[in-house]
Formats: C-alpha cells, sequence, structure tokens
C-alpha cells in the first residue's frame, strides 16, 4: 500500500485541518480503493480532534497514534 | 466609455475580509478554529483556495450521508421484518406502559385484530385491565431497572414466558422496555399430560395385583412396582440397580430366559419370551408365582424385557377345589342314576322273591326273574367298575368273531336296523376281557341304532390290520384288529366331536353319557384306540383298533360248556368270605351241586380249618378266598401260609374290586383262579372245573 506522507508540525489547527482535508480530497479514489493511505504527523492537539472528526464524516477511517512528541494520524480507505 | 476603475485598496480589504469571514464559518461548521491572518496570508487565500478545499470535502461529507441514509434505511426495514418474523411476541413499551410498538406475532397472540393499537395503555390491551397489575412485568422492569423475566404468565386460556428488557438512556434511566412473548400454553399442556400420565400409569403399575419388573440388558433392575418388591421381600431401593440372579434366577436361567448376558450388550441378543412356575417365601409363606418373560420389541427400549410375577397359588388352589367340587357333583349324578337302577332292580327282585314265597306253583319263574333283575344290577356295577382307578381288565386270549356275533344278534333283536356283519375268516385274535369288551360292542351298537330312530342300515365289521412303516400313523407299528360300527344316522356334530368320550356328556334326553366313555375307558386299558368319523345326517363310524394276540388263531373258540353236576365228584372246599350272607348262598349253591363246603370268615380262621382238616385226615381241593378282609387276614396274606400247609390246595381268588391287580394278574399272586364279584353259580362252578382239571359230567 502507498504511504504519503505530510510532516506538518509546527502548523496550527485551521491550516493543518485545511492540509489533510486537501490531501484526502486530492487522494480520494486512490483512498477508496485502499491502494493509499495519508499518514500526517502533526503536534497540534485540536487538529488531532478537528481532523478524525472531519474524516469520519466524510466516510473514512482514522487511526490516532500518540507518538512521544507528535501524533501520527493515518487516514485509510472508508468504512465499509 | 469610461472604464470601471481597479479595486482599490479598501475595497480589497472587504473582499478578503468577507473571504476569511465564510472561510471561517465554514471551518466552524467542521469543528476547528478561526484561520489566524498569520497562519494564511491574502495571497494564500487564494494559491490554497480553501473554499475549494471545503467544498469538495463538504460534497464528501454530503456523499457519505447518503450512503449512510441508504444503510440506515435498510437496516431499519431489516430490523422490522426480523421484528415481524420472529416466533415470539415483541411489544415495546414506554415507561408510562404506552404501547410504542408491537410485532405482527404479537398481534396473532393476543387477538389486536386489524387497526392500530399503538398509544394504548398495554394493560388496556393484552390484560384487558384498567390498571396495571401490581405483578406486571413490565412494570417491574422500570421500577427494578433490570431484565424481569415471568416464566410462567397466565392470561386467557394461555400460558406466556414474559421477558422484559430496560432501554436505558445515557443516565441510564429506563425510558422504554421491550417485551417479549412466549406463548408456551402447548408446551405446559403436554407437560402436565405426560405428568399425569406417568402418574396414572405409576398409581396403575403400583396398584396391581401382579409383580412388574424392567430390567436392563444387564438383567439388572430399572423399575419394580410395589407387588413385585412384596413378592421379593426386599423395597425398591435394594432392588434398584441390582441383578436378579439369586432374587429371582439361577445364573444359568438367566441367559436363555432374558437374553441378558453381560457383555453382550449392543449385540444381537435372542430374546426368550415364556413363563416358568417358581415357589418363593413371601413373607415366610411358601407362594407359587408364575414368572412371564416379555422382551420389549423397541431398540432404544431403556429396559429390554419386562418380567410379571403372578401369585397363582390361590387360584391353583381354588381350581382345585373347583375340580374338587365338580368331581363331587358327577359323583352325586353318577350315584344318583345308580341308586335309582338299582332300587328298580331291588324292587323287581323282592317282587319275585315274595311271589315265590306265596305261590308255590309259580316260583321257578320268579326266581328266574329275580335272577335276571340282579345279572342286570352285575352289569351295571360292571360298567361302573371300569371307571375306578386302574381297573384292570381280566384278560384272555379271544376271537371277536364269537363275542360280536353273539352281542350284535343280543343287542339288534326288535330293532328296525338293517344289519350287515362283516368279519374276517382269518381274523386273529386279542386278548380281552370278555365282559367288558361285549360292554364296549354293546354300547357302540346301542348308540348307533338310537342315532337312526327310524331304521337304517348298520354295519359291523372286524378285519386284521397292520401298522407301520407309514401306514396307520396313528397307531404303534404291529399287527391289530380292527373292529367296525357304522350307521346310516344323524351323525355328531362337529362341535361335540370331541366331547362324545366325556363321562356324563351326553345329547340324548336320556342318555345317561357313561356309555361311550365306558368305552372309550375299556379300550384303553386295552391298549387300544377308538376313532370317530362323522358327517350330520349321513351317518357315524368308530373304528376300534385292538392289539392283536401274539397266540395263533386256531379258530376254536372256547365254548363254555354248560356245567353238569356230578353228586359223586364230592369235592371238598373251603369258601372264605368276611359277609355272611355270601357264605350262606354260596355254600348252599356250591352243596346243591354236589360239594362238601366248609366256610371261614377271614384268613385266620381258614388256615385253621386247613390245618385241623389235614390232622383229622381231610384235604381241601379248593380254597376260595376273598380277596379283602377288614380287620383280618385276606387272600393275598393268607396264601403263602397256606401254601405252606397244604402245597396242593388249589386257590381262586374272589373280590368284588375288580380292579384289583391281584384279579387281573391272579396267577402272578399265586393263585390258579379268580371269580369276580357278582358271579353266577353256573360262572364259578366253570373255574372251579377248569381250576380242578375235573369234569364234572
Amino acid at each position: 500500500m502507498q504511504e504519503k506522507l505530510f510532516d506538518i508540525r509546527g502548523q496550527i489547527c485551521p491550516s493543518s485541518l485545511l492540509i489533510a482535508m486537501r490531501e484526502v480530497n486530492a487522494n480520494r479514489t486512490q483512498l477508496k480503493t485502499g491502494e493509499m493511505k495519508i499518514v500526517i504527523l502533526t503536534d497540534n492537539r485540536d487538529a488531532v480532534s478537528t481532523i478524525p472528526n472531519t474524516v469520519t464524516n466524510m466516510g473514512y477511517t482514522i487511526q490516532v497514534i500518540k507518538e512521544p512528541d507528535h501524533y501520527r494520524l493515518e487516514i485509510l480507505k472508508e468504512v465499509q | 466609455m469610461s472604464e470601471k476603475p481597479l479595486h482599490t485598496e479598501e475595497q480589497n480589504a472587504r473582499l478578503v475580509g468577507y473571504i476569511r469571514e465564510k472561510i471561517n464559518d465554514m471551518l466552524q461548521v467542521v469543528g476547528t478554529a478561526a484561520i489566524r491572518p498569520e497562519e494564511l496570508t491574502d495571497d494564500m487565500l487564494i494559491d490554497m483556495d480553501p473554499i475549494g478545499i471545503i467544498t469538495e470535502s463538504f460534497s464528501q461529507i454530503l456523499e457519505h450521508l447518503r450512503e449512510t441514509n441508504i444503510e440506515l434505511e435498510f437496516a431499519r426495514d431489516e430490523i422490522e421484518a426480523i421484528f415481524n418474523s420472529v416466533g415470539v411476541g415483541l411489544m415495546v413499551v414506554d415507561k408510562d406502559l404506552t404501547v410504542l410498538a408491537y410485532n405482527d406475532r404479537q398481534a396473532e397472540l393476543f387477538n389486536y385484530g386489524d387497526g392500530d393499537w399503538r398509544n394504548t395503555k398495554c394493560y388496556n390491551l393484552n390484560c384487558k385491565r384498567d390498571s396495571r397489575s401490581p405483578e406486571c412485568a413490565a412494570r417491574r422492569i422500570f421500577e427494578e431497572k433490570r431484565t424481569i423475566r415471568a416464566k410462567r404468565w397466565e392470561c386467557f386460556d394461555h400460558i406466556y414466558e414474559v421477558v422484559g428488557t430496560p432501554v436505558v438512556d445515557k443516565e441510564g434511566i429506563p425510558v422504554m422496555a421491550v417485551l417479549s412473548y412466549l406463548d408456551i400454553t402447548e408446551r405446559i399442556t403436554i407437560q402436565e399430560t405426560l405428568v399425569r400420565q406417568r402418574e396414572l400409569l405409576n398409581v396403575t403399575l403400583q396398584s396391581i395385583n401382579e409383580g412388574v419388573i424392567s430390567v436392563d440388558m444387564d438383567c439388572h433392575v430399572v423399575l419394580a412396582n410395589e407387588t413385585a418388591q412384596k413378592l421379593l421381600n426386599r423395597t425398591e431401593k435394594q432392588l434398584r440397580g441390582k441383578s436378579l440372579v439369586g432374587i429371582l434366577f439361577e445364573e444359568d436361567e438367566i441367559t436363555h430366559m432374558t437374553g441378558c448376558k453381560r457383555g453382550l450388550r449392543g449385540q444381537h441378543i435372542h430374546r426368550y419370551q415364556g413363563s416358568m412356575c417358581k415357589r418363593l417365601s413371601v413373607g415366610g409363606i411358601s407362594r407359587l408365582i408364575e414368572i412371564f418373560i416379555i422382551p420389549v420389541v423397541h431398540s432404544k427400549a431403556e429396559a429390554p424385557v419386562v418380567i410379571i410375577l403372578k401369585d397363582i397359588t390361590d387360584s391353583v388352589r381354588m381350581e382345585k377345589e373347583l375340580l374338587n367340587r365338580q368331581k363331587h357333583e358327577s359323583l352325586g349324578m353318577l350315584t344318583g342314576g345308580i341308586a335309582h337302577d338299582f332300587n328298580n332292580i331291588l324292587t323287581s327282585v323282592m317282587s319275585n322273591i315274595s311271589i315265590a314265597r306265596l305261590d308255590a306253583k309259580n316260583y321257578q319263574t320268579a326266581l328266574t326273574q329275580a335272577e335276571t333283575a340282579l345279572s342286570q344290577a352285575r352289569n351295571l356295577v360292571k360298567q361302573l367298575s371300569t371307571f375306578a382307578k386302574g381297573g384292570s381288565p381280566v384278560k384272555e386270549v379271544y376271537s371277536l368273531r364269537e363275542l360280536l356275533e353273539e352281542i350284535a344278534q343280543f343287542t339288534l333283536s326288535g330293532s328296525r336296523a338293517r344289519y350287515t356283519l362283516d368279519i374276517a375268516d382269518d381274523l386273529w385274535l386279542v386278548e380281552i376281557d370278555v365282559t367288558q369288551f361285549g360292554q364296549v360292542i354293546h354300547n357302540l351298537i346301542i348308540n348307533s341304532l338310537q342315532a337312526m330312530p327310524d331304521g337304517g342300515n348298520l354295519y359291523v365289521g372286524a378285519h386284521n390290520i397292520s401298522a407301520g412303516s407309514g401306514s396307520r400313523d396313528n397307531l404303534k407299528e404291529g399287527k391289530y384288529v380292527e373292529m367296525i360300527v357304522r350307521d346310516s344316522g344323524i351323525g355328531i356334530p362337529e362341535e361335540y366331536r370331541d366331547r362324545i368320550f366325556d363321562p356324563f356328556f351326553s345329547t340324548k334326553e336320556n342318555g345317561s353319557g357313561i356309555g361311550l366313555a365306558t368305552a372309550y375307558s375299556i379300550i384303553q386299558k386295552h391298549d387300544g384306540t377308538i376313532e370317530v368319523e362323522s358327517s350330520e345326517n349321513k351317518g357315524t363310524t368308530f373304528r376300534v383298533y385292538i392289539p392283536a394276540s401274539t397266540q395263533e388263531n386256531l379258530y376254536e373258540p372256547v365254548r363254555r360248556p354248560a356245567v353238569a353236576i356230578d353228586k359223586n365228584a364230592s369235592c371238598h372246599v373251603l369258601l372264605m368270605d368276611d359277609d355272611e350272607m355270601i357264605i350262606r348262598s354260596t355254600s348252599a349253591l356250591l352243596e346243591m351241586k354236589g360239594f362238601s363246603v366248609d366256610t371261614a370268615l377271614d384268613g385266620g380262621e381258614a388256615l385253621h380249618k386247613v390245618e385241623q382238616g389235614l390232622e383229622e385226615g381231610r384235604h381241601y381241593d379248593l380254597v376260595i378266598m376273598d380277596l379283602v378282609v377288614p380287620g383280618g387276614m385276606g387272600g393275598v396274606e393268607t396264601l403263602p401260609a397256606l401254601k405252606q400247609i397244604d402245597a396242593g390246595v388249589k386257590t381262586i381268588v374272589s373280590s368284588g374290586y375288580s380292579h384289583d391287580k391281584a384279579l387281573s394278574e391272579y396267577r402272578e399272586h399265586g393263585f390258579d383262579g379268580v371269580a369276580p364279584k357278582p358271579y353266577l353259580i353256573e360262572e364259578l362252578l366253570h373255574e372251579i372245573q377248569r381250576v380242578l382239571g375235573h369234569n364234572f359230567t
């Protein structure tokens, strides 16, 4: 599976969310077929709740993994 | 044309402000904070295109919602289908017990009929009550905030198992309850019926008078009713699971009786069915028990054999008593008949003696008539004595020709029947008691004549028959004389054919039922058989088979010569009898015939007289001895001593006990002759003549 990594550490929420939304929009086909997952590294706490809420509403699955100094968000294909 | 002026800075600032405001509004919708200007420069507003990003994301969100809605709709339909298709009634109520939903089965169970009953109170709808009942399961769900299970709830002839589950809100407070109703009426009814049947079966089993035991494959007791416990002197606890070996059966009996041999489990077992009798000690008293063994023909039977114990002690005793009573009744009938016949005979004898005493002229005729009457009495006694136990015939080698001719002629005199006598010339001799066998012929002919009251054809025949090697299966191998008496009379109905030889059985109004029974008894005692063949209104044939004698037939009938009296013969005869009447009459008759007669009342006196006679130089030619002398020595006891005193003396044994072996086998008992009582003087003289070898002529 292809993995697209975005390190947006240092950015705060709204722009983090916008980046996440932009990448999901751009790769929706590959995401939905399960060929790709998008990984976002962020250190903004707000983004850890806003990104999962939004991509879940858009119909994707998201895993939030706590790393030592940041969060790793993995966005996968839609929930069947 | 004047060109529109370019945006002023002020206008640009207003536009950027507007875009930022709307972007922030949109970001708020997705739940994040507003974008600060340092995060996103004015130029970036266009380059990054947040509105485009958010719009596209919205379109994805909407698409996802639409898909979710379709799924939800499908799920709702699915749930509704499940809701309606389950076998239990389902009802949803709120905390006021207002019905929110119910399924088809629920409507069916409680007869809701058509119509929507939502928003009615469940106690109105189901229980037909105005208010909730105190033990209402639905109410308890909200009160006790837990699942309530009512295993048996009865409502209008139906029994339900009810399970109520609360539906709680975020705070865990029940707001709704889902109730399921399972109709268990049929199950409960079946269960109750089974219980009742079991009780009934148990009560029946325990109350019957026979012992019932079920045993398993190892012949261990599965069940034993009260009677069985009583008969085996053991409680149910002492029997259950125990082997019947040592209790009811022996080890070797068990295998073939019940087929319950250890180790044969699962294999084919020969099943025995039968019964046996055993004596068991029941409460210290010996009882006769009939044991029936009945295999249970069912592959899954827990107890493959049922054993029935039946105490037959009383019924066997009762049967014996009944048989005795029947015997007594028969005896009563018989003795009544005898008394009647004897009274007639005695009347005739007494009248004739009176005539002889009063009328000197006709005394000869009167006495002859008295004698005739007495010979009837004698015949009657002879007929009856053949029924006596062991009544052995006094046999002699004889030809049936003479007997048949004599008796047929006598019996048929004056009858309307035409008769044919067909006797083989070379007819073998037979060993018969002439008097008894004469009776057989007489009875058979009389029977045939009675079957032809208006006359008919009677055939009497006698032939030689060889039985064995395939022919005459009913007879043992050997030579026989076959005697046939055939009539053309009314025949014997089939239902009576088996009974005609039973004593006292008669279809004739005045029949005694003795004739054929006597014939049967006599033939049996001659080792013979009698067969009957009959068809209604055509006639009856009796066939009698008597073993032929090994003695050759010289066909020289033993004619009994008339005894002439030589008054000079002067034989010395000692007559011993305990009956003074017989002593008087017989000695008088013998003296009349020229004998010199002394008498003795028992064996002791007889021996004394013989001894005394020898001392005085007087020898007795003949001693006639009574067989039984009550309280004294009889003939058999006297004989050895008599022979010791006078080895040459001839003896004749005499008795009214015609069945005694000493009479039928008088030679084996050491006597020279026999004189069964009653006898005519001619018969006695004939025997004396035979014994002494004298010819009195």
